[in-house]
């Protein structure tokens, strides 16, 4: 049995891996709980008056909700490349612990931008629901902050 | 008499709330159904289509195949939110239209 390189494949490799596993799922579903929990108080307010609108502002909750997919996606797929070291070289340690790091953080941001723009967007939906069109748009625009994150994961995972 | 009259009066109540928590349960039951589709099945696509298409029909490496499944989840997610939002938009216009 040949030893593994000490340089390539130290006995720490997969613990870069591990921890950009763990800190993609984490980071973003701190950003997601932020998310749902802003918006929810938003949503409880303008309930009180205007009940028939939940329907409609639930999107910023679910908005939330889709960040954390990402980052379960990401956490998916370095969990399944992390192997014992010496057939786990440091480089892809590295490499995943970019992944889980960038799609984490990307998602922590998009979590707390949807978060305030859902808290004001579906109280001001209540009293304008012309608002809702523009709500919606900067919503997607604040998601789509976290799909970055996911397609720089995902390049930086198939490095 | 009187009795008749309180026994209308309250059934007329208990059919005019019915009335009112109808629409309010459809609104959930499509909320809950759409909720439910976009965290489930974003989950299913991935791990299917790996399973059967990626790694069953065209036997991609590890890498390859779950680099396409998770874009294929992804695809999934979006279009199930896209559904929603369109229902959200179009179902809401009829209430208040009806109002």
């Amino acid at each position: 049995m040949s030893a593994p390189n000490a340089d390539t494949n130290p006995i720490y490799g997969p613990f870069f891996g591990v921890m950009g596993a763990a800190s993609a799922i984490v980071l973003s579903a701190l950003g997601a709980a932020y998310g749902t929990a802003k918006s929810g108080t938003g949503i409880a307010a303008m309930s009180v008056m205007r009940p028939e609108l939940i329907m409609k502002s639930i999107i910023p909750v679910i908005m939330a909700g889709i960040i954390a997919i990402y980052g379960l996606v990401v956490a998916v797929l370095i969990s399944g490349a992390i192997e014992a070291p010496d057939k786990y070289p440091v480089y892809k340690g590295f490499l995943h612990l970019g992944a889980g790091l960038a799609v984490g953080f990307s998602g922590l941001a998009a979590g707390f931008a949807i978060g305030i723009v859902g808290d004001a967007g579906v109280r001001g939906t209540a009293q304008q629901p012309r608002l809702f069109v523009g709500m919606i748009l900067i919503l997607i625009f604040a998601e789509v902050l976290g799909l970055y994150g996911l397609i720089v994961a995902i390049y930086m995972y198939s490095k | 008499m009187q009795d008749v009259a309180d026994f209308q009066s309250n059934s007329v109540s208990d059919l005019s709330r019915m009335k009112n928590d109808m629409p309010e349960y459809i609104a959930f039951k499509s909320t809950l159904l759409y909720s439910a589709s976009i965290l489930i099945l974003p989950i299913l696509s991935f791990f299917l289509s790996k399973i059967i298409v990626f790694d069953g029909i065209f036997s991609h490496n590890l890498v390859t195949s779950n680099i396409c499944s998770a874009a294929c989840s992804v695809l999934v997610l979006h279009i199930a939110l896209g559904i929603f939002i369109y229902k959200a938009y179009a179902g809401n216009e009829k209430t208040t239209k009806k109002d």
